[in-house]
């Protein structure tokens, strides 16, 4: 298991050189890339089934004993977010192919997607602070250079708002690390918790929300989001849904792995709680605003983050798996959710909803596929976003938080309604003139993220168990500690 | 740029210069374990000798210097550290394991060979390659100009 | 019982899967689900009235209580018996009125779905599968509505319904969760027999609860949506919205009703007085509607009024009065809804205006009409007349003006049905465009399916003991009592037999003198128009959030990139300094440097301070490589030759790189800067919390340090004497084969922006 663990990082990391050394030979180039994020789906796989039986899979690279080497952990949270993200990826990627095949093609596409997914990797096994600095450069840079896929002025400039804001993110990255370093002589996560514990509790609080500011920007929490709507509807359908599905989840992961982790504290944080009304509160007002399937979808991002949010806020054991549940939910849908938008848009050549009219009787197949997307997105039962939901809401209640809850109940009508726009918008009403049917593959792809997503459904109950034991390695640091420093 | 082109003897003193800079940048690559340097530096280094062969002649000259497409090396770079990482785990190491040899060249000594090395030759095929890219872009540049110009 | 609900999955799947070829004969697909709960509800009826519930689990998600619990009891029975048995008939009546088109199909799955939802909700016995089914009403009721989805109108009302019992479905959710919190069980069942203790989380739970109800089944003041749903082809409106989803609240509010009194005194009159309310409006504004509908729609808010209050008062009397009235009404209202839809579909109108001559071209619809609208207005010998009866039995001996609202309601009831026949059957108005049927209706579902639901409305009036036992057994399963109530057809000289005679004389003789109650009606409608109404508050609620929203967005999202980076970098100093502030240590000051040191740090320093004031572009490069220099020659003296050297390299390639570069852009910047001093604020700010920060964790800094133990471990360990580059490639190897990545992705990112944008540039001169 040593060897599976830095290979989920390093075989992409692989397979993007090869894809560059061979040049341009499509199919060659697509071979390497799907057998790359193949590979990483079945090590996510076992990584996270050796994780359940022994706690986590852990790796101390070059042979160097924490903390002086650096450290991949792979722990029940990490590989569950990791599987789930990496089917995304290959989902995603075959939408891709399907697409770009019949655009002009970007030459790099499979090197700069080989990359993003050894990012995505990295940042979510990594157990160390710097590395995990290097895991969102990579993911960042890939994402920069994805986002210019389809090059035009519009893109550019676009791009722009997103590069500047994570450069600031970056910077201010790079800050919490010189302090922390200053103050803990070290950088590996297991390490600093117990280093951390016995620091001046104001300075760590004072570290710990300057970390929450700096992965607040990456999740696009309130009120640090607005980059994101701005930036993510411009970009080629397959782009900003796997942009969509785990960038920002990526960012909540991290969140919740150096709160609980370094920054733990014993009662339900309101700080946190405050944040995760607001993002959804916001996030949903924003979408209800919007008159562009992608342009709702992105607000609805930033809504559904403080979802995930709130369950950390808990900061109990039912709390945080309630908020892993819904993480495992969120990826599935709303990588979906955008793969759908994304072949309205390839067959009605536009997004905007007075513009489309009638899809149901003329495309049934993207309504079916719709439907219970949307209907999770909003938390209706039997779909796998009532679970999620349901989780947090009686966690929430047995909390006596009834403030919280009753935001996120208010929120998931407003998600309701906003679905029913695009219901209304784009499925109902006068039929447009015909369309253009979307490649196959597109479809196929998109199909098997619906079923995904019905999977999380029908299986929340292994799933809720699997969360719940996640989660209460979460709420006690010295699982992680012993498990990367040995002893405890 | 261009203005300073068309000079024979700046082309010379160019060449001359980026010629022992390219061997210096090799150096640096291998002192690096030992010495200041390794292949980010090395690499910087090959990266300015390619600078200072396009100002002096172009694209033309940086291919005669190189002769070796961008992607090539950045592939081949980072394949190979990506690869080295795995050879460690075959010699029964974990991932990145650094293991070394101490054997004995005649004539020379001592010589002791990291695995670590086969990495950092990687790291300076990428910082290469992507000097390398870069002054294409430039050269792009220059044929738009020429094509303007004409 | 849960294969009950999978013959309505699968019936629904092969509708969609043979879409193509199956026609309007989906209907007949789908009534296989209501078929077979038909026949195991009468097979089980015996067992169940006998008082052994039938019981089954199926689990979901154990971890969060999340599991079916059906459990069938006499009161489930009763619901059962009403949803099956109209659901065979509108099925059956679905399939002669449409004719075959390609939308049909997906309808007809959609209502099989929601047959099976339904029966879902009244076998539940866990409050969470309640919920579960649902929401599915809600959303295969949405979908419903909006059939004809080309009609704005159609697709505003299908949202209204959805918004509205949406909003309640949530806030029952919320009500569910806290009283299962203070029961300790999810089971009605368990809450029922043991109640929790009354408390504020209770309280909140029943109202929540309640709200949920009283949305769903159309209660005063969220009653608009039923009418505005009336959009929707007639068979769902039969099926749906009179038949049965509108009484999923009843069920719910009878279901917990006795619960409910006994833990919050409150619940009983709340329940009366929003079933009255409802009753009186519903009954009023049905006497002013044309189309035969609407009219059917706004007698059905009426009637669920009188049943809400009946069946959720946990009274054993009311709720014995309310499930017969129950029975009676999904009889009648069903049958009559049917008529419409015949009358609709033949004479292509349903204006009451319009409508002549129909009692001749359809003898047999109108015989129809007559029975089912005796029913309703509780003409004695009638099925109707029996339960109302009952109903006002329960009534009698509460307050006088409970049984007089009731009475006023009853005349309404009275009025209406009368206006709905002759409106329908007698001739058109003058002036108006007469419609008649074009073509006479065979002997077909379009005339059998509601002559025999409005026939048992006949025959079960001078047979109600075939009702008696299973209402009995109803009440007793939820109020634990019996109501010893009575349902004959000749109750004897008892009160409740006044109110009804009261009641019919009183409409007969209102029906009588139709110009003078139409007058009356429109003074007092006038009158009543003027008062705030649920629908008129969501008919303004709605523009007013979404221009809220769109405000709200539109200031938070203005576009604005340095706005964005301000608040960001705002938040990311506030947040920390607030956590430090007040119990701030004495800063220790680090070890002073020598003065190269301190020359160094003043380069640095006034370069990067220059770098705001000038404003060439190429200035701003070599300022920026003077502050990249300075910290090479920092790094150097820190004892970092590596280090040095690589930031050399690299300011060294970027100055020469960015030079090209500027060839394309202009000498200077030539955008005025606005906001200066904000500017400069948000600058500076950020800069002093980084240095203070700075100072701060040097004050903590803590005793040991990895580093240390890389220079131990260098040369020995790691066989290089270098420790920078020891640490790259070894010790910290995996983060250089991540940078060197990261170089690739964007070397392959310049050339692919670069050349493009070039060209481009070029091109535009």
């Amino acid at each position: 298991m040593t060897w599976l663990l830095p290979s989920v990082v390093a075989v992409p990391v692989l397979g993007a050189g090869l894809t560059v050394l061979i040049g341009r030979r499509l199919r060659l180039q697509r071979a390497i890339a799907l057998s790359g994020v193949a590979f990483v789906l079945v090590a996510a796989v076992l990584l996270l089934i050796e994780a359940d039986s022994n706690g986590a899979a852990v790796a101390q690279l070059g042979g160097w004993p924490a903390p002086f080497g650096i450290t991949l952990v792979a722990d029940r949270f990490a590989g569950i977010v990791l599987t789930v993200s990496t089917a995304m990826l290959i989902a995603v990627l075959v939408y891709a192919m399907a697409q770009l095949g019949r655009d002009a093609l970007d030459w790099w596409f499979h090197t700069k997607y080989l990359i993003l997914t050894a990012g995505v990797a990295l940042s979510l096994v990594t157990g160390d602070l710097f590395n995990l600095f290097v895991g969102f450069e990579m993911m960042l840079i890939a994402s920069y250079v994805l986002l210019t896929v389809k090059t035009g002025p519009g893109e550019v400039r676009a791009t722009m708002s997103y590069v500047v804001i994570n450069l600031v993110a970056s910077a201010l990255f790079l800050v919490v690390i010189a302090f922390t370093y200053t103050v803990a002589g070290t950088l590996n996560l297991a390490d600093l918790a117990v280093a951390f514990q016995t620091l001046d509790p104001a300075v760590r609080s004072a570290l710990g929300l300057l970390t929450l500011v700096v992965f607040g920007i990456k999740a696009a929490i309130f009120p640090l989001f607005m980059w994101l709507p701005d930036s993510y509807p411009t970009a080629p359908t397959p782009v900003t849904a796997i942009f969509a599905g785990l960038l920002t989840k990526v960012g909540v992961f991290v969140i919740i792995r150096t709160q609980t982790l370094l920054f733990s504290q014993d009662e339900p944080s309101t700080l946190l709680l405050f944040i995760a009304g607001a993002t959804m509160t916001v996030g949903v007002l924003g979408a209800i605003a919007q008159n562009d399937i992608k342009r709702i979808l992105s607000f609805h991002i930033v809504s559904q983050i403080g979802y995930m949010v709130m369950g950390l806020g808990f900061l109990t054991v039912a709390g945080l798996a309630a908020a892993i549940l819904y993480i495992t939910h969120h990826i599935v849908v709303k990588t979906g959710l955008f793969l759908v938008g994304g072949l309205v848009e390839a067959e009605e050549g536009t997004g905007a909803l007075d513009r489309i009219g009638g899809l149901l009787h003329r495309r049934p197949i993207i309504a079916v596929m719709f439907l219970p997307l949307a209907l999770s997105l909003a938390g209706i039962p039997p779909f796998s976003g009532f679970v999620a939901k349901l989780a947090l809401l009686q966690e929430g209640l047995a909390l006596d938080r009834g403030i919280i809850v009753a935001v996120s109940l208010a929120v998931s009508l407003l998600t309701l309604f906003s679905m029913t726009k695009i219901w209304g918008g784009v499925f109902w009403g006068e039929t447009t003139e015909p369309s253009v049917p979307a490649a196959r593959g597109m479809t196929v792809a998109t199909g098997s993220v619906v079923a995904l997503s019905l999977g999380v459904a029908l299986f929340a109950g292994p799933l809720a168990d699997l969360a719940t034991r996640a989660a209460a390695d979460l709420v006690d640091p010295a699982v992680y500690t012993g498990l990367v420093l040995g002893g405890g | 740029m261009s203005s300073l082109r068309g000079s024979a003897i700046l082309e010379a003193g160019v060449i001359t210069v980026s010629g022992p800079l390219l061997v210096f940048s090799v150096y640096l690559l291998f002192a690096g374990h030992n010495q200041p340097g390794g292949g980010f530096a090395g690499g910087l280094v090959a990266g300015i000798a390619l600078l200072l062969a396009w100002v002096a002649g172009g694209m033309e000259t940086v291919r005669r210097v190189v002769p070796i497409r961008a992607g090539v090396l950045l592939g081949f770079g980072l394949t190979l550290a990506a690869i080295s990482g795995f050879a460690s785990m075959f010699a029964g190491l974990g991932f990145l394991e650094s293991g070394y040899l101490e054997f004995s060249v005649p004539g020379v000594g001592k010589v002791k060979v990291v695995s670590a090395l086969a990495f950092d030759m990687g790291v300076y095929l990428v910082i290469v390659g992507m000097a390398l890219g870069l002054v294409r872009v430039l050269g792009e540049d220059e044929t738009l100009d020429a094509e303007a110009a004409s | 019982m849960a294969g009950l609900l999978v013959i309505h999955i699968a019936a629904a799947l092969a509708i969609l899967w043979w879409r193509g070829r199956v026609g309007r004969r989906a209907f007949l697909v789908g009534s296989v689900g209501p078929l077979a709960v038909l026949v195991w509800a009468i097979f089980q009826a015996s067992g169940i009235s006998a008082g052994t519930p039938y019981v089954q689990r199926i689990g979901w998600v154990p971890s969060l209580d999340l599991t079916f619990d059906l459990r069938v009891d006499a009161y489930s029975l009763a619901y059962l018996l009403v949803i099956a048995g109209a659901g065979v008939a509108i099925f059956i009546y679905a399939a002669r009125y449409f004719s075959d088109g390609s939308r049909v199909p997906t309808f007809a799955a959609t209502m099989t779905i929601f047959a099976g939802a339904m029966v879902g909700i009244v076998v539940s016995d866990h409050l969470l599968s309640i919920f579960v089914f649902w929401e599915l009403t809600t959303i295969t009721s949405y979908l419903l509505i909006g059939y004809d989805d080309h009609k704005a109108q159609a697709r505003s009302a299908a949202l209204h319904a959805a918004l509205i019992t949406g909003a309640g479905g949530l806030a029952m959710l919320g009500g569910f969760v806290l009283l299962a919190d203070a029961a300790g069980s999810y089971l009605i069942s368990d809450i029922v027999s043991q109640p929790p203790a009354a408390s504020t989380a209770v309280t909140v739970a029943w109202l929540l609860i309640l709200l949920g109800a009283v949305t769903k089944s159309a209660q005063f003041p969220f009653h608009a949506w039923l009418p505005g749903a009336m959009s929707a082809p007639t068979p769902a409106s039969a099926f749906l919205h009179s038949a049965t989803m509108v009484k999923a609240g009843i069920f719910l509010v009878g279901r917990l009703g006795a619960t409910a009194t006994a833990t919050a005194d409150w619940w009983q009159p709340v329940i009366l007085v929003v079933g009255f309310i409802t009753m009186v409006i519903g009954g009023w504004r049905a006497l002013r509607q044309t189309d035969l509908k609407l009219l059917l729609a706004f007698g059905t808010v009426s009637q669920l009024g009188f049943l809400f209050l009946l069946i959720g008062s946990g009274s054993a009397k009311l709720v014995f009065g309310g499930l017969a009235l129950l029975v009676a009404h999904a009889l009648f209202k069903a049958a009559l809804f049917m008529v419409v839809g015949t009358i609709d579909h033949q004479a292509g109108t349903r204006d009451i205006r319009r409508l002549s001559g129909l009692r001749r071209s359809m003898p047999g619809t109108f015989w129809t009409a007559v029975a089912a609208a005796a029913s309703m207005a509780a003409v004695p010998l009638t099925y109707g007349f029996v339960a109302k009866e009952a109903a006002f039995d329960g009534l009698v001996g509460k307050e006088t003006t409970m049984i007089a609202a009731a009475a006023a309601a009853s005349i309404l009831t009275v009025v209406y049905s009368a206006r709905f026949l002759i409106g329908a059957f007698g001739p058109h108005e003058p002036g108006q465009e007469p419609a008649g049927p074009e073509a006479p209706v065979a002997r077909s579902a379009l005339l059998w399916s509601p002559l025999v639901l409005a026939g048992a409305g006949i025959v079960l009036g001078f047979a109600p003991r075939l009702v008696l036992g299973l209402v009995d057994n109803a009440t007793v399963a939820v109020t634990g009592v019996a109501a010893a109530g009575k349902l004959v057809l000749w109750p004897g000289l008892v009160p409740a037999l006044g109110w009804s005679a009261l009641s019919l004389a009183v409409g007969a003789v209102l029906v009588a003198r139709p110009p003078r109650v139409d007058a009356a009606v429109g003074a007092v409608g006038t009158l009543a128009d003027k008062l705030p109404t649920g629908e008129g508050t969501y008919r303004r609620a709605l523009p007013a959030l979404l221009t809220f929203a769109d405000r709200s967005s539109g200031i938070l999202q203005n576009g604005s990139l340095p706005a964005y980076i301000a608040i960001i970098v705002l938040v990311a100093v506030a947040l920390p300094a607030a956590a430090v502030v007040g119990d701030l240590p004495p800063l220790t000051r680090p070890p002073g440097g020598i003065a190269l040191e301190w020359m160094l740090g003043a380069l640095i320093v006034g370069a990067a301070i220059s770098l705001v004031f000038v404003r060439r572009r190429f200035a701003v490069v070599i300022l920026l490589g003077g502050v990249g220099y300075g910290i090479a020659g920092l790094y150097a003296i820190l004892g970092g030759p590596d280090l040095s050297l690589t930031q050399l390299l690299v300011e060294t390639l970027a100055i020469a790189l960015f030079a090209f570069v500027l060839r394309h852009l202009p000498g200077t910047f030539n955008e005025a800067v606005t906001a200066r001093i904000p500017r400069i604020v948000v600058a500076l700010t950020v800069g002093s919390f980084v240095f203070a920060g700075g100072l701060l964790a040097n004050t903590f800094r803590g005793g040991r340090a990895v580093a240390d133990s890389y220079l131990a471990q260098a040369v020995p360990e790691a066989a290089g004497s270098n420790v920078v580059n020891v640490i790259l490639v070894d010790f910290r190897g995996f983060d250089t084969l991540g940078e060197i990545t990261v170089l690739v992705a964007a070397t392959l990112g310049v050339a692919g922006l670069a050349v493009p944008a070039l060209r481009m540039l070029r091109r535009e001169g």
